[in-house]
């Protein structure tokens, strides 16, 4: 299965995209839509979910908007994913996060919707790294600062 | 207990803010603020504390004086929260509707403590720019970043 996933915001341009792709495809396609307005002919689609969870769980590949938390989500997921950059957002801030991830190989980076059917049709044939966080005391250096004010 | 206010800013800002909490635990009195349109930020919460909402201070593609609306409107809201909150401490990952609360703190005598996203590797949000020159504690959470901003301090990433 492909699953599709947009986040909390909407990225109408890509849902378009894969529905218009979807009757090529020989496999089940399931979009999130989020609160886009386009609204899907050829797929299985939703807004929202409480947890996406088990979509990712079933899903062989995921396509997915560039946001961090959608991103992280699917790497800790161990899914191979293909990030489309949602160029409308403020600040283009998944430019920088999807450059750093694409050239260490832990995701495949489609800058252009015009690129998405080949990488997306070759997405079965790479093979990705494994995304492993650095260690975090950001905890710790709160709580040290924390236990002076009390 | 130490009352902090929370900023959950949606998406990953939220996720990341939310794993933070989990990682500083229950000994702490939490609020959180969200913005008013936020419709998954709040099933995610596991330590529960009393929500609060706001709009945002600016919009997808907004114009000087609309921006400049908005962000007073946001104030407007912002600054009830917090007399109503009164927090020790202001913890926020971003986005823009962690700015003007954080300003308004600051000058309240408020802790300010800010984690620009991960999502920035080699360049500061507009939010974070801003959170650069308020916040008491300013996180980044690639080591790229840490050379731009000498007074950040990098502990590792959330995510």
């Amino acid at each position: 299965m492909i699953f599709v996933t947009v986040g909390t915001s909407d990225f109408d341009q890509l849902v378009e995209a894969i529905d218009h792709l979807s009757p090529a495809i020989d496999d089940q396609i399931i979009i999130q839509i989020g609160n886009g307005e386009y609204i899907p002919r050829n797929c299985e689609h939703f807004c929202f979910a409480p947890s996406l969870d088990s979509y990712y769980d079933k899903a062989d590949i995921v396509v997915a908007h560039g946001g961090l938390g959608t991103t992280m989500e699917v790497l800790a997921k161990r899914k191979k994913l293909l990030s489309v950059e949602n160029t409308t957002c403020v600040d283009d801030h998944q430019t920088d996060i999807l450059g750093v991830l694409d050239k260490k190989r832990h995701l495949i980076w489609c800058r252009d919707l015009d690129d998405l059917p080949s990488l997306l049709k070759n997405m079965p044939n790479v093979t990705l790294e494994p995304y492993n966080p650095p260690p975090c005391k950001i905890a710790e250096v709160i709580k040290d600062l924390l236990g002076k004010l009390e | 207990m130490i009352k902090i206010l929370v900023i959950l800013g949606e998406g990953g800002h939220t996720t990341q803010m939310l794993k933070l909490v989990g990682l500083l635990g229950p000994n702490y009195d939490y609020s959180y603020l969200m913005p008013s349109h936020d419709r998954t930020s709040e099933a995610k919460i596991k330590i529960a504390g009393p929500i609060y909402r706001a709009s945002l201070p600016r919009g997808k593609s907004s114009t000087l004086l609309t921006t400049l609306k908005l962000s007073l409107l946001c104030s407007i809201q912002e600054l009830s929260i917090l007399v109503q909150v009164r927090p020790k401490v202001i913890l926020s990952a971003g986005a823009g509707i962690a700015v003007p609360i954080s300003i308004l703190g600051r000058l309240g005598g408020v802790k300010i403590i800010h984690v620009e996203s991960a999502s920035r590797v080699h360049t500061l949000s507009v939010t974070g720019k801003i959170m650069y020159r308020i916040a008491h504690l300013f996180f980044v959470q690639w080591e790229s970043l840490k050379k731009k901003c000498p007074k950040a301090v990098y502990a590792g990433r959330l995510l």
